[in-house]
This record gives C-alpha cells, sequence and structure tokens, in this order.
C-alpha cells in the first residue's frame, strides 16, 4: 500500500524533472550524427578521450596487411564480452586468414570493408556504420567495434555475451501446471522466449532506445493481424514521449505511458512468464519489454485479468470456472470483509445472528477501541508485518510472520486490546488478499475506504463508498479500451472468459475491443468451430 | 501537479472531519447497548403498562458456554408508563444502557392486560424500526408476564429461548399455538377475522419457595379474543381442533379407541400431514359454515393385540379417526360460537371474500350470524402406513 | 459536446434503473388495496401511451435533446422559456426523490441521523457520477441493475412461503373509482418521469432500436414491478399494504430464517441514487445546451447544491410528504409530462408531414 503511494508520488516528481529535461534537449541533438573520424590516430585519442577512467574498456591497436600497412582498432568492454568469440573469430580470422586475401592500401575504403565483412570477419552479427555515437553505444552494450585507418565506416561484431541469471521459475507467478521458464535480465533472451512461443512472423519487435543516461534497448512487441493498429500506434507514441534521465525497470515506463495514473487501480498488466504474455499477445495486447528486468508490461490491461490466472487456461473449465469465482468471493471478502463487520456491529446489530451477536458481544466486553477503530489498527498492524516480512531474508521474515500472527495476536486478545473475532477477521481478510497478487496494493485503500464509509453511515455508507469506487472504475480506461470491459460495457461473447471461463473450443471470437475485427478472418479464433456454427 | 496536490489536501482533510465525526448518531457499538431478548407487558393496579425486559449479559452466556457458571445469564427490568414507548424509555432510570430490541424474540402479555385490550400496545410493536416481526407473542394465562419472564431455565442459558424454542415443538405437537407478531399483526388487520394467541401457564409445583423455572410451564393452549380483548381460553385438545381447521398442524398424535377389542385399548395415530378448508355457503338467506378436513396417518402406537392390517379394518380404523376429529372440531366450534360468539377462523374473512355484498349487509352483527350459523365438518382421514411391523407385539 | 457512446443493453437497463427508483420502495399502486395490481396494470398501460409518445418525439426529431427540439419548435425565446421550466421541473424531481430515499433512510435505519447528512452524502455519490458524464453514469448503471434485478426476484421468490392469495380479493370492492384515481397517480410518478429520457435518447448508437429497445424496457420494468407490488400485497395483505410508510421494508424483515432487510435497504437506496443522477444529468446537460456550452461539469456542484436545498425545503415532514406526492405533485408535473410533449408531438408531425408533401411536390 505505501509502495503505492510512494509510486504516485514517485510520477509527480518524475514528470516535473521530464518537463525540465525535455527543454534542455532542444540544444544537444545537433551532435547525434557525428562522423567518425578517418585517421586511426584520431579515432584513438577520442575512445580514450570518451573512455577516460573507464577501466573496463579494452582498446586494442593492431595491424595487418604485408608491411602491416593497414591499421585497426578493436574496442569492447570487459565483461560484456565473450573473450573467446573476439580471439577466434575476430583477432584470429584477421591475423591468420589475412594471407589468404590481398590486402593492400590501395583497396577502397568500401572494398576493405566488403572484404573484411564477406571474406574475414567469421563472427555471426556483422554490420556496418558511420555514425560514431552508434559506435560508442555497440561497444557499451557490449558489441566489439573494429575501426579501420583511413576509413570512415566501423564495423561492428556481435559479441555479448555476459554473466546471467538462468531461465528460472518465477517467485511471483508459481503454477502447479503450465510452463515453469520465466523471464530473465537479458532483452534478447526474452524476445527469445516469446519467438519460441509464437513462431510466425507476425510477431514484430520493434525496439526503441530510452533514458539519456542508461540507453536502455526497449522493445514492443504484438501480433500483426491480431493486435488493434491503434493501440500500437498509442503504445508508440507514448514510449516515443517519454524523456527521461534513467529507466531501470519497465515501472518507469508503466509510469509514463499508463492512462489514470493518480488512480489506484493498475492500468497497465505485468507478467514474468513467457506463456503468460503470449497468451496476452494473441488476445491482440502489445507486450512492453524492457532490458535489465523480467517484468515483461502488457497494454491495454483490464479489471478482469487481475482476477484471471494462466493456469485457468490450462486446467479443466469447470475447476477454473470454480476457482474464478472463488477469487471474486476473495476479492468481495478481502475489500468488504471488515467494513462489513463494523456496520454490523455498530449500525445494524439485528442482521447478526442471534447466537452470533451473543459471540461478538461478549467478545467485545472490555475492549477499549469502537470497531472501527480496532479494525483499522488492526489492517495498519497487518501491512506493516506484511511490508517487514516482504524486505526481510527469507528466515528472518518467518519469523517476523510468526512473531505478528501468532505472538501479537494472541497476546493483544489476552490483554484486551483487541476482540478475537477481529482477529480472524484480520487474518481471513490476509489470506484472501493473497489470493489477488495484481491487486495487492490496491485492496487495502479500498478497504480502508470503505471502513470509513461503513462507520459513517452503516452499510448506506458502505454501498455509497463502493458505488463510487465502480463509478470509478467506470471512469478509467486503458489505452482506449474501457476497464470494466466486458462487464460494462457487456459484451456476450467476451463474459465466457471472464467470471467463469467456458471451453476453449467455445470461445469463438476474439476479445472485440482488443482485436481488429473488421474482417471474418480477423474476428474468429477458432476455424472449424466457426464454420460448424455458421451451418 | 498544484492541481494535484490540491486534491489530496482536501482529500486528506474531508477524511480528517469524518475521523472527527465518526461515531456520531446511530453509531452505536454492540457493547453500548443491552440487548432485550424478551419483553413482557401487563397492566398495574393504577392503570398504567409495566413493561419488564429480559436483558442478555453476553459475557455470562460465554462464561457458562465453558461450564461452571452458575449466574443468571439474562438480568431482569420492569418499569412502569402510560404508554409502551414511555415504559421503554422509563427503563433507562435502572438500566445503564440503551436498550436493543432489533433482537427481540418474545413478547409476553399479561392475562390482564389482554383482556383488556391489546391493539393499543400492538402499536408501538408495529411502528418501531427496531422490532423484529419474526417475533413471538404469547398470552401468560392466571399469571403476570413479569412472572413468566423471571423465571428461570436448567435447559437453555437465556430462558427467553428455552420459551421460544418450547414455541417451535408445535410441528410435533400440535396443542401449541405459536403466533409471530407479524402475523398477529396480520390477522389483526383482516375483517371478519378474530386472532388467537398461544398461552403459557405455571403449572402447580411441589414446593412452595422453589425458583420459578421455565420447566415447571407448559405453552400448550390458547386464548381466544374477540376484537383486542381477551375473552377466553382453549384447552390443549381443543387447541388441536382449532389448529385442525385453521390448518396449522403440521404432524401430530391423536388417539382413537381400538374399534375390534376391549374398553379402554387405543390405537395412536400420528398424523404426518393434514389440511383444514374452511368455506361458507349461503343457502336462503341461512349461512353455512362448512369445514373440510383430511388427515393422512401412519399407525404410531398399539395397544390392544389383534391384528388390524387389513383393508376393511384399515377403512374402520380411517372412521374412527374422522369421528375422533370430527368430535375434537365440533367441540371447539360450538365454544368459539356459543361460549366465546368470536370468529377465530376468519368465516368473515370468507364472506366477504366470496360475498362482498352480502357482507356489507351483516358486517355489524356478524358475531350474531356467526353464533347462529349451521355448521357442516367433513373430514376424510386415511391410514397409510403401519410403520417396522405389521402385527401387534403381544405376548405369546 | 463529448462523443457518447450508449448501447442497447445500457439503454435497456438505464430505463429499468430509472423507473425503478422510487418504485422499489414505495408502492404506487398501494392506496387500491387488493386491487392494486389492477391499478397498477392500468397505470402501465397509461405509462405504455406516454412512452410512445416520447419515442416518437426523439425519433421525429432525430439526434435532438427536449432543449434542441424545444427550441426549435417554439422558436428563440418561447423555447428557452419552456426549457428553463423544464430544467426547473428537472431539479424538482431530482430533490422530491433525494427527499424520498432521505426520508427511506432515517425511517427504516437512522432514525438518530439528521435527514440533511445522509440527502447530502447520497448527493456526493450522484455529483461524482454525474461529473463523470453521460456514459460513466450508464455504465455503472449497467453495472448495478443486474444486482438489483437479482435482489428484488430473489426477496420475492423467498417470501413465496408467506403469500396468501386470498389477499386479491374481494375484487372491485370499492369500485372502479378509487382504481382509477390510483392508476391516474401511477400513470404520472414513475412513468410519466420518463420525459427526462428525452434528453438521453439520443445518445443511442443504434438509433432505429430505440423504439424496441425502449418497449422492452418498458415491459421488462412492469413485470418486475408487478413482482414487486404482488409480493408486497400477498405477503402484508390490502389493510397493512396500505397503512404501511415502506412496504417493502416491511417485506424484506419478513425473510424466512435470517434478518437481512438494512442490506436490502442498502441495496435499494441505489435505485434512487440512479434516478437521481440521471435527473440532475438532464438538468446539466440542458442547461449547458442553453448556453451553448460544450462542457456541463461547471454546473454540477452549483445543481446539486440547489437540488439538495430544494429537497431539504420543499416540505418539513414526511406525513406532509405522503399526502402531496398522490395529490399536488400529480397535478404539479401533468403539464411537463402531457400536454408539453403532446404539443411537440403533434408540431413534430405536421412538420414531418408538411416536409413530405413538398417532398412529392
Amino acid at each position: 500500500m505505501f509502495r503505492e503511494i510512494y509510486r504516485k508520488l514517485n510520477y509527480l516528481r518524475l514528470r516535473a524533472i521530464n518537463e525540465n529535461k525535455r527543454n534542455l534537449n532542444h540544444n544537444n541533438s545537433s551532435d547525434t550524427n557525428r562522423p567518425i573520424p578517418k585517421s586511426i590516430d584520431k579515432i584513438k585519442s577520442s575512445l580514450q578521450n570518451v573512455f577516460s577512467d573507464c577501466a573496463d574498456v579494452i582498446i586494442r591497436e593492431f595491424a595487418l596487411g604485408e608491411s602491416s600497412q593497414v591499421k585497426f582498432i578493436i574496442a569492447f568492454v570487459e565483461g560484456l564480452v565473450e573473450k573467446e568469440v573476439i580471439s577466434t573469430h575476430v583477432l584470429k580470422s584477421l591475423m591468420t586468414e589475412v594471407k589468404k586475401v590481398d590486402l593492400n592500401k590501395r583497396i577502397t575504403s568500401h572494398g576493405m570493408v566488403k572484404i573484411l565483412k564477406e571474406n574475414l570477419l567469421s563472427a555471426c552479427e556483422v554490420n556496418e556504420t558511420k555514425n560514431y555515437l552508434e559506435t560508442i553505444h555497440a561497444i557499451l552494450s557490449g558489441n566489439t567495434v573494429l575501426y579501420i585507418d583511413g576509413n570512415d565506416t566501423a564495423i561492428i561484431i556481435d559479441t555479448k555475451g555476459w554473466e546471467q541469471r538462468g531461465i528460472e521459475e518465477p517467485d511471483t507467478e508459481s503454477v502447479v501446471r503450465g510452463p515453469r521458464e520465466g523471464f530473465s535480465e537479458t532483452l534478447r533472451n526474452n524476445t527469445a522466449l516469446l519467438r519460441r512461443k509464437i513462431k510466425n512472423p507476425n510477431l514484430k519487435f520493434e525496439v526503441f532506445r530510452l533514458g539519456e543516461q542508461t540507453q536502455t534497448d526497449i522493445c514492443i512487441c504484438y501480433i500483426k493481424g491480431i493486435a488493434r493498429e491503434d493501440i500500437i500506434d498509442t503504445v508508440k507514441r507514448r514510449i516515443n514521449n517519454i524523456n527521461t534521465d534513467a529507466i531501470l525497470e519497465s515501472g518507469y515506463i508503466e509510469e509514463f505511458i499508463e492512462d489514470a495514473p493518480l488512480s489506484i487501480f493498475p492500468t497497465v498488466g505485468n507478467s514474468e512468464k513467457p506463456d503468460v504474455v503470449a497468451a496476452k499477445l494473441l488476445e491482440g495486447r502489445v507486450a512492453i519489454l524492457c532490458d535489465g528486468t523480467p517484468f515483461v508490461l502488457t497494454v491495454p490491461y483490464l479489471f478482469m485479468e487481475s482476477l484471471q490466472a494462466s493456469e485457468d487456461y490450462y486446467a479443466r473449465p469447470i475447476f477454473s470456472s470454480i476457482v474464478r469465482l472463488l477469487r471474486l468471493l476473495a476479492l468481495a471478502i478481502t475489500t468488504f470483509l471488515p467494513a462489513f463487520y463494523v456496520a454490523l456491529v455498530a449500525f445494524h446489530q439485528n442482521v447478526i445472528p442471534f447466537k452470533l451477536l451473543l459471540t461478538i458481544a461478549s467478545s467485545r466486553e472490555g475492549i477499549p477501541f469502537s470497531p472501527f477503530m480496532e479494525a483499522l489498527l488492526m489492517g495498519i498492524i497487518f501491512e506493516l508485518l506484511r511490508e517487514a516480512g516482504v524486505r526481510m531474508p527469507r528466515p528472518i521474515g518467518q519469523a517476523i510472520s510468526i512473531v505478528g500472527a501468532l505472538v501479537l495476536g494472541e497476546a493483544s486478545v489476552e490483554a484486551g486490546l483487541v476482540s478475537d473475532l477481529m482477529v480472524i477477521i484480520t487474518a481471513i481478510t490476509a489470506i484472501t488478499s493473497f489470493v489477488l497478487p495484481p491487486l495487492g496494493g490496491t485492496v487495502p485503500m479500498i478497504r480502508i475506504a470503505l471502513l470509513i464509509g461503513a462507520n459513517v453511515l452503516g452499510l448506506v455508507g458502505l454501498g455509497l463508498i463502493a458505488v463510487v469506487f465502480i463509478i470509478h472504475l467506470c471512469t478509467i480506461r486503458s489505452f482506449g479500451v474501457p476497464y470494466m470491459s466486458p462487464f460494462s460495457p457487456l459484451s456476450k461473447e467476451e463474459l465466457k472468459d471472464s467470471v467463469i471461463r467456458v471451453p476453449i473450443w467455445e470461445m469463438l471470437t476474439r476479445p472485440r475491443l482488443l482485436t481488429q475485427n473488421n474482417t471474418m478472418h480477423n474476428k474468429y479464433r477458432m476455424k472449424i468451430n466457426f464454420r460448424k456454427k455458421e451451418d | 501537479m498544484k492541481k494535484a496536490l490540491k486534491k489530496c489536501i482536501i482529500f486528506l482533510n474531508i477524511c480528517f472531519l469524518i475521523f472527527i465525526t465518526s461515531g456520531c448518531w446511530n453509531n452505536h457499538d454492540i457493547t453500548d447497548v443491552s440487548i432485550a431478548v424478551a419483553a413482557g407487558l401487563d397492566k398495574t393496579e393504577d392503570d398504567t403498562i409495566e413493561l419488564t425486559l429480559q436483558l442478555v449479559k453476553p459475557a455470562v452466556v460465554r462464561a457458562r458456554k465453558y461450564g461452571g457458571f452458575e449466574e443468571s445469564a439474562v438480568s431482569v427490568f420492569s418499569s412502569t408508563g402510560d404508554m409502551v414507548f414511555q415504559a421503554v424509555r422509563n427503563i433507562l432510570s435502572s438500566v445503564n444502557k440503551k436498550v436493543y430490541f432489533g433482537h427481540l424474540q418474545l413478547i409476553v402479555i399479561g392475562e390482564e392486560l389482554a383482556r383488556e385490550g391489546i391493539s393499543d400496545i400492538l402499536d408501538f410493536f408495529e411502528r418501531d424500526h427496531e422490532i423484529n416481526p419474526k417475533a413471538y407473542v404469547i398470552i401468560a394465562k392466571g399469571t403476570t408476564a413479569r412472572k413468566v419472564l423471571h423465571a428461570n431455565s436448567k435447559l437453555e442459558t437465556i430462558p427467553a429461548i428455552h420459551i421460544t424454542s418450547l414455541l417451535e415443538n408445535d410441528i410435533a405437537l400440535p396443542k401449541i399455538n405459536k403466533k409471530m407478531l407479524f402475523d398477529l399483526l396480520r390477522e389483526t388487520s383482516h375483517k371478519g377475522h378474530d386472532i388467537t394467541i398461544g398461552v403459557i401457564e405455571i403449572e402447580e409445583k411441589d414446593g412452595a419457595d422453589k425458583e420459578l423455572l421455565v420447566g415447571d410451564m407448559k405453552v400448550t393452549g390458547t386464548a381466544v379474543f374477540k376484537k383486542d380483548k381477551l375473552v377466553g381460553w382453549l384447552d390443549p385438545a381443543e387447541t388441536r381442533g382449532y389448529l385442525l381447521v385453521a390448518d396449522k398442524v403440521k404432524s401430530g398424535i391423536i388417539n382413537i379407541p381400538d374399534p375390534l377389542t376391549e374398553e379402554g385399548r387405543k390405537i395412536a395415530i400420528e398424523i404426518i400431514r393434514s389440511r383444514g378448508k374452511r368455506d361458507v355457503l349461503i343457502q336462503d338467506g341461512h349461512i353455512i359454515l362448512s369445514i373440510e378436513i383430511e388427515a393422512i396417518g401412519n399407525i404410531g402406537e398399539q395397544q390392544s393385540v389383534k391384528d388390524i392390517i387389513t383393508i376393511e379394518k384399515g377403512k374402520m380404523l380411517a372412521e374412527q379417526l374422522n369421528d375422533a376429529i370430527k368430535k375434537n372440531v365440533k367441540e371447539v366450534i360450538e365454544i368459539s360460537q356459543k361460549k366465546f360468539k368470536s370468529d377465530i377462523y376468519g368465516f368473515g374473512q370468507i364472506v366477504h371474500i366470496k360475498y362482498p355484498d352480502y357482507w356489507k349487509q351483516i358486517k355489524d352483527n356478524w358475531d350474531y350470524e356467526f353464533s347462529n350459523a349451521t355448521v357442516d365438518i367433513q373430514v376424510t382421514s386415511t391410514i397409510k402406513r403401519p410403520g417396522l411391523i405389521t402385527q401387534p407385539t403381544r405376548p405369546q | 459536446m463529448k462523443k457518447i457512446e450508449m448501447s442497447n443493453t445500457q439503454l435497456f437497463f438505464l430505463i429499468i434503473g430509472f423507473l425503478l427508483g422510487t418504485t422499489s420502495v414505495l408502492n404506487p399502486a398501494a392506496a387500491a388495496q387488493q386491487d392494486s395490481w389492477l391499478a397498477f396494470i392500468l397505470g402501465w398501460i397509461g405509462g405504455l401511451l406516454l412512452l410512445l409518445i416520447y419515442v416518437s418525439i426523439t425519433i421525429l426529431n432525430p439526434g435532438k435533446t427536449l432543449v434542441d427540439i424545444l427550441l426549435e419548435t417554439f422558436g428563440k425565446f418561447f423555447g428557452t422559456v419552456v426549457s428553463i421550466i423544464y430544467i426547473w421541473y428537472f431539479i424538482h424531481l431530482a430533490a422530491v426523490v433525494l427527499r424520498f430515499f432521505g426520508e427511506y433512510m432515517v425511517t427504516v435505519l437512522y432514525p438518530e441521523t439528521p435527514v440533511v447528512f445522509i440527502i447530502i452524502c447520497l448527493m456526493l455519490g450522484v455529483a461524482y457520477a454525474v461529473r463523470s458524464g453521460l456514459e460513466v453514469t450508464v455504465r455503472t448503471n449497467e453495472l448495478l441493475m443486474p444486482i438489483l434485478i437479482l435482489l428484488e426476484t430473489t426477496l420475492s421468490l423467498s417470501l413465496i412461503g408467506m403469500y396468501n392469495f386470498n389477499h386479491f380479493l374481494p375484487f372491485l370492492e370499492q369500485g372502479f373509482g378509487p382504481i382509477l384515481k390510483t392508476a391516474l397517480t401511477g400513470v404520472m410518478v414513475p412513468y410519466g418521469e420518463n420525459i427526462v429520457l428525452l434528453m438521453v435518447f439520443p445518445f443511442i448508437n443504434k438509433k432505429e432500436e430505440l423504439r424496441k429497445t425502449s418497449f422492452l424496457a418498458f415491459i421488462a420494468a412492469g413485470v418486475l414491478f408487478l413482482a414487486i407490488l404482488v409480493r408486497d400485497l400477498l405477503t402484508l395483505g390490502p389493510e397493512m399494504l396500505k397503512k404501511a410508510s415502506f412496504p417493502s421494508d416491511i417485506s424484506a424483515k419478513l425473510i424466512p430464517g435470517i434478518q437481512i432487510d438494512p442490506i436490502v435497504a442498502a441495496t435499494l437506496v441505489i435505485s434512487g441514487g440512479i434516478k437521481i443522477s440521471i435527473c440532475t444529468y438532464a438538468a446539466v446537460m440542458a442547461i449547458s445546451q442553453l448556453l451553448k456550452l460544450d462542457d456541463y461539469n461547471v454546473f454540477v456542484l452549483p445543481v446539486t447544491a440547489i437540488i439538495v436545498s430544494i429537497s431539504i425545503w420543499s416540505y418539513d415532514s414526511y406525513i406532509h410528504g405522503v399526502q402531496w406526492i398522490p395529490q399536488e405533485w400529480t397535478m404539479y408535473s401533468f403539464p411537463f409530462q402531457v400536454i408539453i410533449p403532446v404539443i411537440l408531438l403533434v408540431i413534430s408531425l405536421f412538420k414531418r408531414y408538411s416536409k413530405s408533401k413538398e417532398h412529392f411536390r
């Protein structure tokens, strides 16, 4: 919850900074097209100037040809490259294979590059460039750049290779059934994971580079022909408008592109699992991958998605429908229960069955706080415990939860500070809130708002605040798509995949609001069944 | 950004205000009210209404759950006032917390008050928003409501709950006339329908100064009203007859003499279903009250030793049952017609529905018409099953 | 003006929600006692005729709200005057409904709370809805209406054990007089108020299905109300129905096994909120159209404040209100609901006729 508020405040701060930045940027946009100097000495001094005090940058000079008349410089960042590749496919091939090729100074600059690219360099991916800044960026991203004396073209050799985390099962979205792989911190790996799921040339990856200082690679990913063009354009436009120093995590991007930045409801989704993202892409959503984080953003994000999980589609439909209903129930319980309790105990005692009323009344006897204060205190204590548990190393986190849940709860009941029923209610609220991880930050705020409503006007106050939240939910749109779709606006076909999930062979059409559905071909995802239906 | 900040400040202000104002008005914590489970109403000698309330002590209820705690779980308070509401407020001079009526389970009305008319007190119970219309109403026969509510219980922690659960036994014992407050109000509002209410009376007890217990009281019998005034009583057997006509019997036992054997031997028939139909016919300006009762029963117990499970004998049994029911019903009708002149079955309502024009002529002296009407009783009963054995238990 | 999209389903639920507003707690035909169902059906037929007039006006003047039509038909000066009177009517209607629900809550749930506080709380929610725009209001309504309909149906079904069919009888005891009188009130009070929807009708997506959707909604609302009315009549009986301030509350108290009447009451308040927000929206929209402004958000708070004050000042006690609604309010709303719309329809028909005549010539 506090994280959520912090996020909002951060947004305000970043937006202010961003505005200042934009003014500054107008001045220095001219030197992005600097050419590469022809003379090798100039290159060397320039490189040394740029990378002064950069101990990890290695600049190696060497010469080739019969009388070493052609000079070269290769530059790379140690640790970001595979040295093995450089030594075998760049240095070794240049130095040994060169004898098979006639290499002299008379060859034109273009010819030289051609010979190098086609005959000598045996690395996989080789590009040429004339842009000096691009070579610098290439070096910093883990490529090796080969500068040639007397030539204004440099060759970028892909030698990326660094220590990285393997593909592991993500902690945030563990599943019982379904693929266990998760995204990692490297953009290229992540795109590969997606490509492996969707082997279709229509799966497009468009790369952007964001962040003045960090120069982070961003990749937006969609399936052409399924995703709506205007949504793709909106995503591109919003990403192009980002003008900031640093993109360290996809959360930075999220804040810049979300529709309702000050709302407590998230309008951009994220996932760590390729199968989840692939499924969303196939529903017409756009994914945004960011280098350096395993969290992939998906837009548009609808309220319904926070109640869905990838496993719903892997388990059998009746079972997953029941699970979805359970999640809906969990949402209702976790938001409404404390407020409902307060409303009943303070205003509408006649709703409580007589025997339960006696239990509540006897457990509340001698408690110094009003039910509202009690619920609020317990709620805050629970949030504190959760925050403490998340930040602590795992063994300590467990200790905290034991101390918090058992000792504190038991002791406060014994001491007569809180009623035992309130402890039970807080525990139920906590358990049910864990059922819905995407709404983890939102739910406590709704809960407290409802609590206040219930304390002021009982059930009517509770209902009033709930309706205000519903109005707010209806106001929000995510990239042009109403947040509460498919409930409002009601869409019969999409209700099949909402609080219940019908069998996959019954889901005939793609989501209407997310996909292009101007043609029959686009509209239906199930060709055979579609024909059956038409017959 | 400034706008957003402004909004934040306003929002926080509102939150603060709400915190300050919270706890006002209708926000009564459960510990700030005393829960009334039963209310008793009596007429005092100086013509005021005496209200007796049974208030729960939740802490004692909880302690008694774990056993060994002998303090009573309720405390009983009384107050007087010219009207019910005044008495309700007057009780606050001795009770520390506001009385909460939302869980009122039982309303006991003393005999004396009932004889003077109950419509004065019913108005409060219909008007107040807290009152639960599903509470039961009962008349304290020969005693005061105050005395009834002072009784303790050995079976339940709360005596009033003991009484209400006794009333709920009416599904097995058709001598109990269970009446919900709402049903009472609805019947009062009907034209041509006099009301009846169940009865609670204190049985003779052995020791003179023994503590009064709910177990010493019984809830069988019926109080008969004319308009809103108590006019008399039906004893338990008559109550059964009344309930049969009023179509309120769910299950019950009727003993019939064995048609074959010696005197005094009986067979118990368990009525498992019964339907009472009332109708009014007008022939030549003469009112005929027709009552049809259908009863379906099983053999529950047999004292005699002769086989009765044959087709003819089954028919004889049914005849016997018919006669028994008929006799019972006839008796009750006679009493209500001649003794009380009170139309507790709602025949007047039937006339009103069936012959609205005729009703307009006679509605002012319906009592006279009712008490002089001819009664036609038809009973059809069937014996369905003999139980686990087909022959009686007898020594060989 | 912002582009507003409203689907058929949304209009369907909007009409039901609008009509359900007061009917959910107040039985409009209770005065006719055991024949209230007949009075209700007669009133419903009358309401259908009125709806036919309103829908025809919208169809004859496609894409135009009531204010546009008035300005066009009566000319600039008289059109403005009539529009202002209508704005007053919308505001007054909202205020009356608001006060009614305030009284309902004070009587049924919160006898110690000042009615002003409840009214202000309710109105704040309404203001938020109206500020968010018609589309949002309509979509919220779409989410909430199924819940309300489900609640009403469950309530009617769960009370089946308490039904006593003798309460329908005797049929026509007091003759047709009181029935017709009640029926007339019934036409005016929930159904005639449909005139407010003339501010909403033009925004439907599929204009050609307006007639079909609105009639379907009207029939559905009629069936729903009949279920409510018959439930109250059969459980309470004609006499208790007549004297009860809020019959639905007593019915809710009688649900066997559990006591959920505050939950029912709190939910029914939502239906009142829907009606008030549509009235407020119509008033605000009419003002902005009259002043030819694009954005009506400026007027939301002032109009809200006016509604709150009128609702507080409209009558001193509920005793006054109980008498006032069937008698004076009916007469008062007659010109708004019948006379002016009929004139509008006649003029529109005449225009259409002369236009087509020109066309053929």
